[in-house]
């Protein structure tokens, strides 16, 4: 394992509407990285929220791991009322934490552990997100 | 929980860490939740979404990683979502003297050699 800096952390918005979802990317602030890890927080009375594994994506950055850590929805803002609402927003996460993935393997090189086919022509040309996120902190 | 459907129905992870999940949702949202409408109903209905159908699923090399003082995860309900991977010689599950936040730095430390390993990062 080798040194360096810490990651650069990114605030951006993938997805759109219902499906739309508040992520941090943490990335490597000297070169590419080889490898990517999605970071699903937990429900709880502390760091209840995308910033629990912050700055253990920000380690694994020093280690060439490019992070995802999208904000959960169900049960953070809706509460479970009844099977049909929470089949479909269980089924609503899915597409959230999809879109989230999406943004995950785009980064990486194509076979980089996490990915299968990396998705890398689904950039946009102005940035290094995938196309159609809106970035509120511009890669640095 | 949420991870473990998306890992099995998205295949393309290399590794999986799972911390204090509990194996079905009816767990947190009936206890926790005013949720209308019959129980089993409710329990049957989510049951091919839960977190132990979608462990079935898993093919990547995953980490267990539980609380011994959870409050919500009974050792138990834990062994049962581990066991139900597929894996050949056992589930890899480890033990933290911690709560339900998981706040152990043993625990952070082998997540990160796990995961290490398990992306070519040594």
């Amino acid at each position: 394992m080798t040194g360096g800096a810490r990651g650069k952390v990114s605030d951006i918005v993938l997805g759109a509407g219902d499906g739309v979802v508040e992520a941090y990317v943490v990335e490597p602030r000297d070169g590419a990285a080889r490898a990517g890890v999605l970071f699903l927080h937990w429900l709880g009375e502390h760091h209840n929220d995308r910033t629990q594994f912050l700055s253990e994506a920000r380690e694994l950055a020093r280690l060439g791991v490019r992070s995802v850590l999208p904000a959960g929805r169900l049960p953070w803002v809706p509460d479970p009322i009844d099977v049909e609402t929470d089949v479909a927003n269980i089924e609503l996460e899915q597409v959230r934490l999809g879109t989230a993935l999406d943004a995950l393997v785009a980064g990486p090189p194509t076979g980089a552990p996490v990915a299968s086919s990396a998705t890398t022509s689904a950039r946009c040309t102005g940035c290094s997100w995938p196309r159609g996120a809106r970035c509120s902190q511009p890669p640095s | 929980m949420h991870g473990l459907l998306l890992a099995a129905r998205r295949p393309v992870f290399a590794a999986a860490v799972v911390i204090a999940a509990t194996p079905r949702w009816g767990d947190w949202f009936l206890r926790f939740w005013k949720v209308q409408g019959d129980r089993f109903d409710y329990l049957r209905r989510l049951a091919p979404l839960d977190p132990i159908e979608a462990a079935r699923g898993l093919t990547a090399p995953t980490l267990w990683q539980f609380s011994s003082r959870d409050f919500f995860i009974a050792p138990m309900s834990a062994v049962e979502l581990a066991r139900a991977a597929p894996v050949d010689g056992g589930p890899r599950i480890e033990w933290y003297a911690a709560d339900h936040a998981m706040r152990s730095a043993k625990a952070r430390a082998a997540r990160k050699q796990f995961l290490a390993t398990a992306l070519n990062l040594a």
